[in-house]
């Protein structure tokens, strides 16, 4: 999953996220389309305002967790880019709670 | 040294907290990273960093 997030982080479309309408249980739903592990439907992601549409019926459709799993992969991979745009030095660390801590040297590293 | 430090939840929620700045500096330098992020929202973040060739 990882390797997934490098590649939307570098503005890759990579063969796991489709731009395409879908049709989730309740409704139609345009955007970028992500697979998630052993989801029933995709989670689509509407480009112009980031809203998520998905159906997982409560977790029976699909593990919250995996879509979590998802959100925090995304943000520490955008959070690296953007740093190391800025020319900062990131270092990432896994905590015990399983939180993810990016330290980002100003200025990069002394 | 100064330091940013980004700590993303396993929810996928993020704090951002800033070490070794003086004054109105660490304002600053977290605004210019936040932005970067858009750390306001998840659905704000997803809008500003997924974008189709």
């Amino acid at each position: 999953m990882r390797r997934l997030f490098s590649w939307l982080a570098e503005e890759e479309i990579c063969q796991h996220a489709v731009h395409s309408e879908f049709k989730l249980f309740t409704k139609q739903a345009t955007g970028l389309g992500v697979r998630l592990n052993e989801w029933r439907y995709p989670v689509v992601i509407d480009l112009p305002t980031g809203q998520l549409s998905y159906d997982n019926y409560q977790g029976k459709w699909g593990n919250p967790n995996e879509l979590n799993g998802f959100l925090q992969a995304y943000a520490v991979e955008k959070a690296s880019l953007e740093a190391r745009k800025l020319g900062h030095t990131v270092v990432e660390k896994s905590l015990d709670d399983g939180s993810i801590r990016l330290s980002v040297m100003v200025g990069g590293a002394a | 040294m100064k330091i940013i430090e980004v700590t993303v939840d396993p929810q996928g929620k993020t704090k951002v907290e800033t070490k070794g700045f003086s004054g109105s500096e660490c304002v600053d330098a977290s605004r210019a990273l936040e932005q970067a992020l858009v750390f306001k929202s998840r659905n704000e973040r997803l809008a500003s960093f997924i974008r189709m060739r």
